[in-house]
């Protein structure tokens, strides 16, 4: 997207005035309306797909697999595919290690413990279908779409079926492959739903950055005139790592202000706990029939 | 699996279907408004195929192109598997769609104009020719396309004389099976078939093929009507 100097300054300006406004009439802590869905593909332990009016289409689909290991570090594997963007541009790699950063920092591994021996592995594969237009300009646009992966990855997460075990969870002694119930009425969810203390998994939001203003969910508008881009981790109710800075336009990048990271912090912490109980419900909201996702 | 297992003596199927009995189908039209000029999707049984038409655009060739692109994530089938965005099989079956659609399209329509298809496998378990072929129609109903009638397309394998009517993944492995595409009702517009088969039973699948094809054509009607309704 190329703005001219005129608009690119009105968009500047009425940011960062005391009287501060965004061009879409946002509050600095809204997001764009988003739709999401969950649980429709049959052949996968956990799916959702999230799209917004821009058509951006993202699908998660999240697979457990039975394996003895004993490296944690293999249990999650996290895969990104982007559409028109080949498997190991530095932009998919980037976002991969990202996700899965966010992930293995906070994830609680004994829900992946399944017998003494044996593990599931998780196998959490996103596909971006589909990206307007605009984003084909600049690939640093693309690192906003960040936030929209992590909360699908977040409600596949959350809605993660696992078969349950019928044989025994002590197999030191005999040897033994774990044996599951046919039923899958028995199945449990991964982040067990009930407890309150349990881990919850992360989400990563996008936040921008322009003169003493902090927003969230930057539009590719406010993108082209934004100083500094930065992406907290939310985790478990407190911001963690991975926090980063994000290039998210060439235009117009300053050094960032320190004050500003807290700023960006502050903002967070005001959103994070709503969009956690969308995204809850969403995830709650099983579907029993396939063909109701679309 | 054994031979025996996939069609019981009693004339039931692994999955307790009859030998003519389809698997649940479901079409939906205009599924992504924004993201596409036409969209579906198509599950037949646990296979479902989204498909993103964009089109029809400027191109700088004199006819109609219409280029189709199969995507199989690896998350489609019960085992993950990696494919990788040229695989061969994959190019093929694209080429084999895009052969059934060109013919079903009024090309005289569209001279100089580029029709780009996607079609994403969410889910494979059998069928996967069919489905896509189903998926792609809808879509192209759905965009608008002037076409001269609709193409679906179902596989039908054979268990020792008895042929079976929408096959799934199981039964894709061991038995022999052909899918088979129409038009109008009765024209073959796709059939193809890699393994091999008696030549007398041939003819027996081509009929139950093209039964089955005219109650997908019936279901797609009724979706196309639907959607029309609701838009």
């Amino acid at each position: 997207m190329v703005l001219s100097v005129a608009e690119s300054s009105y968009i500047y300006d009425s940011l960062t005035s005391s009287n501060s406004s965004r061009i879409d009439a946002r509050k600095a802590n809204q997001y764009r309306p988003l739709n999401a869905n969950c649980g429709f593909l049959p052949n996968s332990n956990g799916s959702s797909r999230i799209y917004n009016a821009d058509g951006i289409e993202i699908i998660t689909s999240v697979k457990a697999k039975v394996v003895r290991t004993e490296r944690i570090a293999d249990l999650i594997n996290v895969d990104i595919d982007i559409h028109g963007e080949k498997d190991n541009t530095t932009l998919c790699q980037q976002l991969t290690t990202l996700i899965k950063a966010s992930i293995m920092d906070s994830f609680q591994f004994d829900l992946l413990k399944l017998t003494g021996k044996y593990y599931f592995q998780l196998f959490i594969d996103v596909s971006i279908l589909y990206l307007p237009e605009d984003f084909s300009a600049s690939s640093y646009t693309l690192y906003s779409l960040l936030s929209l992966i992590s909360m699908n990855v977040y409600i596949s997460l959350k809605s993660t079926k696992l078969p349950f075990l019928i044989s025994s969870k002590d197999d030191f002694d005999v040897e033994e492959e774990p044996t599951f119930s046919d039923d899958w009425e028995l199945s449990k969810f991964l982040i067990p739903q009930d407890s309150k203390n349990t881990f919850q998994p992360p989400l990563i939001f996008v936040v921008g950055t322009a003169g003493e203003k902090a927003i969230i969910d930057p539009s590719l508008e406010e993108e082209e005139i934004l100083e500094h881009g930065i992406c907290l981790t939310w985790s478990n109710s407190k911001v963690t790592t991975p926090i980063q800075s994000l290039t998210l336009s060439t235009n117009n990048t300053k050094a960032l202000k320190l004050s500003l990271i807290s700023e960006a912090i502050k903002l967070v912490k005001n959103v994070a706990p709503d969009v956690i109980s969308a995204l809850d419900t969403i995830a709650s909201q099983e579907s029993d029939d396939f063909n109701n996702g679309f | 699996m054994s031979h025996q297992e996939l069609l019981s003596p009693e004339g039931f199927r692994y999955d307790g279907r009859r030998c003519n009995e389809q698997r649940n189908f479901n079409l939906e039209l205009n599924t992504h408004p924004h993201a596409a000029d036409g969209s579906a999707i198509c599950s037949m049984g646990n296979t479902k195929v989204l498909s993103l038409l964009r089109g029809p655009t400027d191109s700088n060739d004199s006819g109609l192109s219409l280029s189709v692109s199969i995507i199989q994530p690896p998350y489609a089938k019960s085992d993950r598997v990696q494919v990788s965005k040229n695989d061969r099989r994959f190019a093929e079956l694209s080429l084999m769609v895009q052969r059934t659609l060109l013919q079903s399209i009024v090309q005289k329509a569209y001279p100089r104009t580029n029709i780009n298809i996607k079609l994403t496998i969410l889910s494979a378990d059998g069928s996967i020719l069919a489905a896509c072929v189903n998926s792609a129609t809808a879509a192209l109903v759905d965009a608008g396309i002037a076409l001269y009638d609709t193409v679906t397309a179902i596989t039908v394998g054979i268990h020792d004389i008895s042929p079976l009517i929408d096959c799934n993944a199981i039964e894709e492995i061991d038995l022999p099976y052909l899918t088979i595409g129409t038009i109008s009702n009765s024209k073959i517009n796709l059939l193809l078939m890699e393994s091999k088969t008696p030549l007398d039973k041939l003819q027996k699948m081509i009929n139950l093929g093209t039964e089955g094809c005219i109650q997908i054509r019936n279901q797609l009607d009724i979706a196309i009507r639907k959607s029309a309704i609701k838009h």
